[in-house]
């Protein structure tokens, strides 16, 4: 060696030799024989030193084509071999040789790939060749795969062992069908064939159609929807299993998902709705059918467009039952407030089966309110009914009842209320009811009316509940007023009655409620004839009272109130039966009458009393009755037919009892049900109490609309017609119109027709005017 | 006008004779108040024109013209004087030469909204803002015609005369100009959508009673 002071360059090999063809072919021969060693498993004998080097130095000659081209042809006749021997396999064991060829195949080709990885390197990149396991696996797709006798048979016998599983037979070994599917996957990546899909999936997904497709009809045909249900389920996890057992390519299992679905469910769902006795409709009737229902919710809910028909049939189930409680109420076998209850049943029993089967669903929750807001809003008949629901639980059904009690029981009265399209009619009712309650003292608790008071407050605010606690305010301030009224009289010297002496020198006794007219239900009906006796006492009561509040005015409700008068039957001085009658206000003025006479004609009675007829005649009917005959009709039949039908006396009465309370007869158009203006308050002798009897626009038939009701509504509307325009100057119809609805929905549900009325009212009224271009803009005028 | 000496004649700008149209006036004034004339004067005027006071709709037309916007079935003084300097007329002669130019078929559409507006205007009573429905159902076929299809006319009276809805024995202004307008812009009944239009509940009505009709 040289000196080291110069560079060290590197020489070439010396003993490079340059190859010749007949030296590449040489190498080549004993590559290609070691290859075939490997093909029949005699590798031991080889070197893969040796062989690496071959491959390696050939390519390095710049002989890669030579030996690319004779690997893959020497590939391509042993797979040719293998194919010759598998094309005449028979059926019954071409799946587990077609797997062993594969496995084999795949051993092979990956020794193959480790001897001539130098030429995968260099120069099957450098001419864009299939690197050599790829091309190994190509072949066999060409050579072995794509066999006419082979393809078809391999096909056909996967196919089979699914439908056989299908069957409910056991496939021997789902290893095989494993192997033989994923060698489809991997022969389709190596040469992004799409051999898996064109010669599985596409059939496998036919197949499974047809089968689904017969099989849900068959099964249909010929058993309940709740048995198909679990059929059903039972064949989609079976699928799912079965694609992860034979590990299917991912992008199989969405459509394998999607046809099973289709065929089981979408394609049967509106029939396993609609089944006779057993489809989901008909188990709605069932209340013990729940479970069964959510077993169906959960099939469906899988294809979310069938659980469309689920809600419809609960819709319409809800519209049924509801119908039958209003077809029950109108023909008057259920009272209003067995419709109440029955509303509050159906609540909870279809709410039970939105939380359970429908699995809480939002959607079919408010499906649910929906249809519950449909039928009850039907009319406003829902509004007055709930209302006397609320009377009789404060009346009676809360007695006895805990706090927690009270609480729970008119929250569910809130719930129904909620529902009401027509609040401000309930609002009407409701407050009819209280003021009764109170006047007459009939509340069973005060705690349980506050108790009601404030949940509505909760619900609508305080504009809904000012009035109401205005009336509770009133009853209070008039009991200390009849204190301090009673402590007064103690003091006055005793005086005669002033006015007609109607031979009683001692003044009458009287309890007065007195009531802020803004707060309760008024009525204008103006005051009666009163006797003589209970004139003065009022005089007396109101020289008092404005004494003490001067400014103010009394005005005498004789509509209401109740009496206690000394009656005495019988004839002869020792026969004599003495009754205390417990009689309304307008029954006592009709009673004093006959101290003068013994006879009087209706005509005379209205004149001397000035009762309203309608009342006049209500309240003279209930002093005929059988059961209370204290005077004798003289015409014949219930009803009194004209104004000179007579009315006697009957000395004749007898009654067990001392004291006889004489009820009011009701009167059949009012939807009030029990008497209005029931008095009977023991012991109490009042005037100036006030309540709404029929036939005064507070009350109206069936489902209409109360007249005062109406009136108030137009006001609203008019009020917010103008409010709205006030701010906005100028404004479309169409807006206008929602605009109004949404403020006013709290309390009621305007028509577009209702608020159109008002508005042409008010453009009348030089409130508003059209816009000259545009007839369907309103501008304020200012 | 100007004021003038004994004798000779005013003439105003337009060149017409103000002494003449005051002279005219003054035949026609009520008794009790000579700055105004009313229906008792103009049928006076009809008379002297040779038309139907109450039939002939040129009437209305020349009261609008000349401006009688004061108060209903009557034209003031100064209206009066005003008008017929504007329209040029001086005399009773060129009243009746005015005539055929008193045919409606020469309005426009906006010109006739605003004469149709007058028609219920005018016929007002006293302080009434309404006009009677019979009131209307006569007024109705003498004002449109020719300008609305007979039908839509004849169908229109019919319903006003069979409904027994109490709110339409009176029709207001908005009804009266906004059936004209319905007239113009709803041609076939088809097209007519309820829900979003902003007319008349009245209207509304009418056209639910088309469709009835249409329904025999």
């Amino acid at each position: 060696m040289a000196d080291s002071k110069k560079r060290f360059t590197i020489k070439p090999f010396r003993t490079f030799v340059q190859m010749d063809k007949t030296g590449a072919e040489q190498i080549w021969a004993s590559l290609g024989d070691a290859i075939d060693e490997i093909h029949h498993r005699n590798a031991s004998s080889l070197s893969f030193e040796e062989l690496y080097r071959n491959a390696y130095n050939l390519v390095l000659h710049k002989h890669g084509d030579l030996l690319y081209a004779g690997v893959s042809d020497r590939l391509a006749s042993h797979l040719l071999e293998i194919v010759q021997r598998l094309a005449d396999v028979p059926d019954s064991s071409l799946l587990e040789e077609m797997a062993h060829a594969w496995s084999e195949h795949r051993i092979t080709m990956v020794m193959v790939r480790d001897i001539l990885m130098y030429m995968d390197r260099t120069y099957v990149p450098q001419n864009r060749r299939r690197p050599v396991y790829e091309l190994g696996l190509h072949l066999f797709r060409t050579t072995v795969w794509e066999h006419p006798r082979v393809q078809p048979r391999v096909t056909q016998l996967l196919l089979d062992a699914i439908a056989e599983e299908r069957a409910g037979l056991l496939t021997d070994d789902r290893t095989l069908l494993k192997q033989n599917l994923g060698m489809l996957l991997e022969l389709g990546a190596a040469d992004a064939s799409n051999v898996y899909e064109r010669d599985f999936e596409t059939l496998f997904l036919g197949t499974t159609q047809e089968f689904y497709h017969r099989e849900s009809l068959d099964f249909l045909a010929k058993n309940t929807a709740i048995d198909y249900v679990a059929k059903a389920q039972g064949r989609l996890e079976e699928e799912k299993a079965r694609a992860a057992a034979l590990c299917l390519a991912q992008t199989t299992e969405g459509p394998l998902q999607n046809i099973v679905e289709t065929e089981l469910i979408e394609r049967h769902a509106e029939n396993l709705v609609k089944m006779e006795n057993s489809g989901f409709a008909a188990l709605l009737k069932d209340e013990t059918k729940v479970d069964q229902l959510r077993d169906m919710y959960d099939l469906l809910v899988r294809v979310p467009s069938s659980v469309d028909y689920l809600r419809d049939a609960l819709s319409e189930r809800v519209k049924i039952d509801g119908a039958a409680l209003i077809a029950d109420q109108e023909r008057g076998q259920a009272d209003p407030p067995a419709f109440v209850r029955g509303v509050l049943k159906m609540r909870d029993r279809y709410g039970n089966v939105v939380s359970t089967a429908f699995r809480g669903e939002k959607r079919a929750a408010k499906r649910l309110r929906e249809s519950f807001e449909d039928f009850l809003n039907a009319d406003a008949r829902a509004a007055s009914c709930l209302a006397i629901y609320v009377d009789e639980l404060l009346r009676t059904g809360l007695k006895g009842a805990t706090e927690a009690e009270v609480t729970a029981e008119l929250h569910k009265v809130i719930l129904v209320f909620r529902y009401l399209a027509d609040k401000d009619v309930f609002e009407s009712y409701y407050k009819q009811h209280l003021a009764k309650r109170l006047l007459g003292n009939k509340s069973v608790s005060d705690e349980a009316e506050r108790a009601m008071v404030s949940q509505l407050k909760a619900e609508c605010g305080y504009q809904f509940t000012s009035k109401l606690e205005g009336m509770f305010n009133d009853m209070r301030i008039s009991r200390d007023t009849r204190d301090a009224y009673k402590r007064h009289k103690k003091t006055q010297q005793p005086r005669q009655a002033d006015g007609n002496n109607n031979g009683s020198s001692k003044p009458v006794d009287i309890e007065v409620d007195v009531l802020t007219t803004g707060y309760w239900p008024t009525e204008n009906v103006p005051p009666c004839t009163l006797p003589g006796p209970v004139n003065g006492a009022i005089q007396l009561f109101s020289d008092f009272y404005l004494q003490k509040h001067t400014g103010r005015k009394l005005s005498w409700q004789t509509s209401t109130g109740s009496a206690e008068l000394k009656a005495t039957f019988g004839t002869a001085p020792n026969k004599y039966r003495k009754h205390d009658l417990c009689v309304s206000t307008y029954q006592m003025c009709i009673l004093m009458l006959f101290n003068e006479k013994s006879s009087l004609t209706l005509g005379e009675i209205r004149t001397a009393t000035s009762i309203p007829d309608q009342e006049l005649r209500r309240h003279l009917i209930s002093l005929c009755t059988p059961k209370h005959r204290i005077l004798r009709k003289g015409s014949k039949g219930k009803a009194i037919t004209s104004d000179s039908d007579t009315f006697t006396f009957n000395a004749d009465f007898t009654s067990k009892m001392r004291r006889v309370r004489v009820p009011l007869v009701s009167m059949k158009e009012t939807s009030i049900s029990g008497a209005a203006g029931a008095s009977g308050a023991s012991g109490a002798v009042g005037v100036g109490g006030v309540a709404a009897s029929g036939g005064d626009g507070y009350t109206a038939a069936g489902g209409a609309v109360p007249e005062n009701v109406e009136e108030d509504r137009r006001h609203l509307v008019e009020a917010a017609i103008v409010r709205i325009m006030k701010a906005r100057k100028r404004l479309h119809h169409n807006d206008l119109i929602a605009e109004v609805t949404k403020q006013l929905s709290v309390r009621f549900v305007p028509s577009p027709q209702f608020i159109k009325k008002r508005v042409e009212g008010l453009i009348e009224r030089e409130y508003l005017e059209r816009d000259e271009t545009d007839r369907r803009v309103y501008m304020y005028v200012a | 006008g100007s004021g003038s000496g004994s004798g000779s004649r005013s003439v105003g700008p337009n060149g017409v004779d103000e002494d003449a149209i005051v002279l005219m006036f003054d035949n026609i004034a009520d008794e009790d108040d000579p700055y105004v004339a009313g229906m008792e004067g103009i049928s006076m005027l009809c008379d002297d024109l040779g038309i139907d006071a109450l039939e002939d709709i040129r009437v209305l037309v020349l009261l609008w013209k000349l401006g009688a916007n004061e108060k209903p079935a009557q034209i003031s003084k100064e209206e009066w004087k005003k008008g017929c300097i504007e329209l040029r007329v001086d005399s009773m002669a060129k009243f009746k030469a005015l005539l055929p130019a008193l045919d409606t078929g020469f309005l426009d559409r906006t010109e006739f909204k605003d004469f149709f507006k007058f028609c219920f205007q005018f016929n007002r009573q006293g302080t009434h803002r309404t006009l009677d429905k019979d009131l209307v159902t006569a007024l109705i076929p003498m004002t449109l015609k020719d300008r609305v299809p007979s039908k839509r006319l004849s169908t229109f009276c019919d319903f006003l005369t069979e409904s027994k809805d109490e709110s339409y024995s009176r029709i207001t202004l908005d009804q009266w100009t906004s059936f004209l307008d319905f007239c113009y812009e709803v041609e076939d009944i088809a097209d007519y959508d309820e829900d979003t239009s902003a007319w008349p509940v009245l209207i509304d009505e009418y056209v639910e009673y088309l469709e009835e009709l249409e329904k025999k």
